[in-house]
């Protein structure tokens, strides 16, 4: 069982900008959309640099990546009727080790759930790695505590 | 600041009259209207036009904001409007677009483009569908694909709840913090018979009791869910002087977003409103007041748009009230309060405790506030700020004086 109900909206991987990504994903291989002139990264994947204004990217592997939450919440509110009875559970923007987003700009920044975590025990600069959850068929990216 | 060429309309441009779109004289929790939100849209507008004693059907202009659903060919048609000349939505920014509607009718008229624009929100999510409950269904794509599917689905979480930690966590913010905001909000109210609030009180102890949202964002963190509507009408200066009101001068309206690093909002500075300078631009805040000539100093009363409370304390921040990091202090301090505060807000209740029409109402209450007429008056105030928004892309805010 997934972290989060089966009948919570998935994502589309059909998308052009993002299925290669996607392909990565369920392939279950960790990847981060590098630009090839400048070498910063973004998330989502996207078709230009905005930095260096290159059209040209590819999809960098980073296994056994590892971040830290950049900010947290614990929602108790069901948002969506798939949340109805579901327990409290915690949303985490985590931004990246060392995968740079720009001169001065940190690190990529990805939103995820910290799966095996009570929610008391969430703060800011928590370390976190990454791993995969299948929910509902579809493998997504997720956080383990670090 | 004015480049060769380039004339900056500061105080040309006036707001003349101001109305709003009620049932029984108060705005309405959600779902309680009996009227059509294309209704209370045409209400609002008629009311703009007759506070200021023009003729309807001079209307040539509707500037609105977040996608309002009451489009300006539509009003112009249902007004029996001469003709429609300039019909602009503010682009992106949700609720964030209230002084950018402003902005945008300030440059028609200041053109020539348009003689009296209607700038306003309708919105009645009794009708439409709520702000706080996503309806997601199917596969989402596009930013929704990278954060709404893992349950970051709703404004009190992905702006109130994450901005607000990461506040917290950076400056030593606190919850009390927040919700000195929201003690002065329900204050305001309890002072406006036309505030869905009006009669109810909000303590502190009540604001740290209420169940919690979105952690950190208890229940009275939150804007409500209303119906209603409200509108401006703007014109130049000279046209005014035919009018009923002593109009109100806008001195100055910007709109902007910080540089962002990708394609994500969350790649933005979080603990931050959207408002502040960075080290690629000075940023909305500093461009408002250049405009201006003015100082954070200059300003009496601020009407300061709750999505939350925390983006309340980030907001005065960033305006310049007080220094990064310092706004938890400066609420304590009771400058926000009236009428001892130094600088009293959301003088009419606010997005928390009036209505929330989109913060539309904010607009409404700081040309109150000039015209000397607010059901909480600070005295002799002559200058005042809206900021709207606030953590949304782009912001908006606007200064008016008497």
């Amino acid at each position: 069982m997934a972290y989060l109900p089966d009948d919570l909206p998935l994502p589309r991987t059909d998308e052009i900008d993002t299925k290669d990504w996607w392909e990565k994903i369920q392939n279950k291989e960790f990847v981060v959309s590098q630009c090839n002139d400048c070498g910063i990264y973004r998330n989502p994947p996207a078709p230009l640099c905005n930095e260096c204004l290159s059209f040209n990217h590819h999809l960098e592997p980073k296994p056994n990546a590892t971040g830290k939450i950049y900010s947290y919440t614990i929602c108790h509110h069901p948002v969506h009727a798939a949340l109805r009875d579901w327990p409290a559970y915690n949303v985490a923007i985590i931004e990246l080790d060392d995968v740079s987003q720009g001169t001065g700009l940190g690190g990529v920044r990805f939103v995820g759930n910290i799966i095996d975590a009570n929610n008391d025990e969430l703060y800011v600069g928590m370390p976190v790695k990454q791993t995969f959850e299948d929910r509902g068929g579809v493998n997504m990216v997720q956080w383990l505590k670090g | 600041m004015a480049e060769s060429g380039i004339w900056y309309p500061k105080d040309k441009t006036v707001i003349a009259g101001i109305g709003e779109g009620l049932e029984d004289g108060k705005y309405m929790r959600w779902g309680r209207a009996t009227k059509s939100e294309f209704q209370l849209a045409c209400e609002a507008a008629i009311a703009a036009c007759e506070d200021a004693g023009l003729d309807p059907k001079l209307v040539d202009g509707f500037c609105s904001y977040s996608d309002d659903r009451n489009n300006a060919p539509r009003l112009a048609a249902a007004l029996g409007c001469n003709e429609l000349k300039v019909s602009i939505m503010q682009w992106g920014g949700g609720g964030g677009g209230g002084s950018g509607a402003v902005m945008n009718a300030l440059m028609a008229v200041a053109t020539g483009s348009a003689n009296y624009v209607i700038a306003f929100r309708s919105l009645c999510q009794g009708q439409f569908g709520r702000f706080g409950q996503s309806s997601a269904s199917g596969r989402l794509g596009g930013a929704a694909a990278f954060s709404s599917v893992y349950g970051l689905m709703s404004p009190p979480q992905s702006i109130g709840a994450i901005r607000g930690r990461r506040h917290m966590a950076l400056y030593g913010t606190k919850s009390e913090d927040f919700g000195r905001v929201a003690v002065q909000c329900y204050r305001a109210a309890n002072r406006n018979p036309r505030a869905v609030m009006y009669g109810r009180t909000v303590t502190l102890e009540d604001h740290q009791a209420s169940r919690m949202i979105s952690d950190p964002m208890h229940l009275y963190d939150c804007c409500q869910e209303n119906d209603g509507a409200a509108a401006v009408l703007i014109t130049t200066e000279e046209r005014a002087k035919a009018l009923k009101q002593k109009p109100v001068y806008i001195v100055s309206a910007a709109s902007g977003n910080q540089h962002v690093a990708g394609n994500n909002p969350f790649q933005a500075e979080m603990a931050g409103a959207n408002f502040g300078e960075t080290d690629k631009a000075p940023g909305v805040a500093k461009r408002l007041y250049a405009q201006a000539g003015l100082t954070p100093d200059d300003i009496d009363v601020a009407q300061m748009y709750e999505n939350f409370t925390p983006m309340v304390v980030i907001s005065l921040e960033e305006h310049g009230f007080c220094k990064v990091g310092e706004g938890g202090a400066f609420v304590q301090s009771g400058a926000i309060d009236w009428p001892n505060g130094k600088l009293p807000i959301n003088t009419s209740g606010g997005n928390l405790a009036e209505a929330y029409i989109h913060g539309f109402e904010l607009q409404v209450e700081a040309v109150r506030q000039m015209r000397g007429t607010s059901t909480m008056q600070v005295e002799g105030a002559e200058i005042g700020l809206v900021a709207s928004g606030p953590g949304v892309q782009p912001v908006t805010d606007m200064i008016v004086r008497r």
